[in-house]
């Protein structure tokens, strides 16, 4: 057992999503991440435990390995995509309750930014560590936010600017949600954002990278 | 001198960015050897030359109109807060270029059909199409070099709202002195330029201007495009 989970979680940190996959190109034609937690399955391996001490090993290796300088965001985004092919079986026992995702994070870029990359490389890398995500898209108002809220009450906020205008349409969007619900824990990112902003803001976090970002909780 | 506003096209073959300046772009050193990423990068580039319709232009200011003072700067009455960064570099400047490049509306509908899809290829084309805006930003300030060169004046760096803790927000003013949807940018109520893949800025002229370094290490910007290349 601890053979093909150790496997799963090598191909997760390569990038080997699938047999097809053809990168890495010494790997072409060999069993990836995706069929291998299929085999898992058949064996009996509980969907939590190749979440768990698997999948996210692969993930959390190349997160460490981005930290220090050693990947960078493609690394992330290409271990994310073998993450989510093989998360793509596990999918049934996420609906049935017997794999739960890490928790649930509401995503869009706020009113009067319509730049998506910085969100959607969060989306990806979250959805990588086992998180539920919502997009909301861009250029998302206060209401907007606090509606998503209300259908996924107890969800995390992460709000995402590029533009030091538009940052400053952040700070609406925090008191608005925190006076809807001041349990909400709220998470700001973008490149003209800092943390003293953050603290201005009344904002809960704020986070240079996904990675980062993914890494706070890993604790949790 | 001529101060009315000039545009032109640029074809891609002039502002193609290499394969190894985009994993640059992403971080990866120049000796980076990730065959994966660079088969990516080359497949779309070459998609991205039926996406890029590149303009760029600029309008030179006529003197009287420009005055310069420690931290801003005025064109016509108007007041710029561009900050010290700024002025110091244009501070012998007897007027400046006021210059933009775009690719295009196209390109962006692409990179976010391609984002929907799959973000790592989304992610590709989006560091394509800022590094491809930069070469056509570098194209520009280049044919003003050559203009003002032959009046011997000369030119400084360029210079961007946004960046040098010139705030973005003042966009909007230099863009009233352009004309109407120059080089096909219209500015958000944010100062968002759309087509996204944008830029626009400045270029001090003058007798005794000269061109110095980007003043990146007392910038509190800490993401800045020119401070990621200067590592």
């Amino acid at each position: 057992m601890e053979q093909i989970l150790q496997k799963i979680s090598e191909y997760v940190e390569i990038g080997k999503a699938e047999k097809n996959s053809p990168y890495p190109s010494d790997l072409k034609g060999i069993d990836g991440a995706s069929e291998l937690t299929l085999q898992a399955l058949e064996m009996g391996i509980k969907p939590n435990t190749i979440l768990n001490d698997a999948l996210l090993i692969g993930m959390r290796r190349i997160g460490e390995k981005f930290s220090s300088g050693k990947a960078f965001i493609p690394n992330l985004l290409i271990s994310a995509k073998a993450m989510n092919a093989a998360l793509e079986h596990l999918k049934p026992f996420f609906e049935s309750g017997e794999a739960v995702f890490k928790g649930k994070i509401i995503l869009g870029t706020v009113k009067g930014d319509l730049h998506d990359i910085g969100k959607n490389l969060v989306k990806m890398v979250m959805k990588g560590e086992g998180w539920e995500v919502v997009d909301i898209g861009v250029d998302v108002s206060s209401e907007k936010f606090i509606d998503a809220l209300k259908s996924h009450p107890g969800a995390i906020v992460g709000l995402s600017a590029l533009l030091t205008t538009t940052m400053m349409n952040m700070e609406n969007i925090v008191h608005s949600v925190k006076e809807y619900d001041s349990s909400t824990k709220i998470f700001v990112g973008g490149a003209p954002l800092s943390r003293q902003f953050c603290d201005k803001i009344g904002a809960d976090g704020y986070f240079p990278d996904p990675h980062s970002f993914a890494k706070s909780f890993h604790a949790n | 001198m001529n101060y009315d506003a000039i545009e032109i096209s640029i074809p891609f073959y002039e502002i193609t960015p290499s394969t190894s300046q985009v994993l640059q772009a992403m971080g990866y050193p120049p000796e980076s050897d990730n065959l994966q990423l660079k088969d990516s990068i080359e497949e779309r580039i070459n998609e991205a030359k039926l996406h890029v319709s590149a303009t760029a232009g600029f309008k030179i200011i006529a003197p009287l109109d420009f005055i310069i003072s420690k931290n801003q700067f005025s064109i016509a009455g108007v007041e710029f807060d561009s900050k010290k960064i700024i002025t110091s570099q244009i501070r012998k400047a007897d007027t400046i270029a006021i210059f933009t490049a775009s690719l295009g509306s196209a390109f962006d509908q692409w990179s976010k059909k391609v984002q929907s899809e799959n973000i790592l290829d989304g992610y590709i084309i989006d560091t394509i199409g800022s590094e491809t805006v930069e070469l056509a930003a570098d194209v520009i300030e280049e044919k003003i070099n050559q203009v003002v060169t032959g009046e011997d004046y000369f030119c400084s760096s360029r210079f961007s709202p946004g960046y040098c803790e010139w705030s973005v927000a003042e966009q909007h003013k230099l863009f009233s002195f352009l004309p109407k949807n120059f080089c096909g940018i219209s500015l958000t109520e944010s100062a968002l330029m759309n087509p996204i893949k944008s830029v626009s800025g400045i270029i001090g002229i003058g007798l005794n201007v000269k061109k110095l370094d980007y003043h990146c290490r007392i910038c509190t910007q800490e993401n800045c495009y020119k401070k990621k290349h200067l590592v």
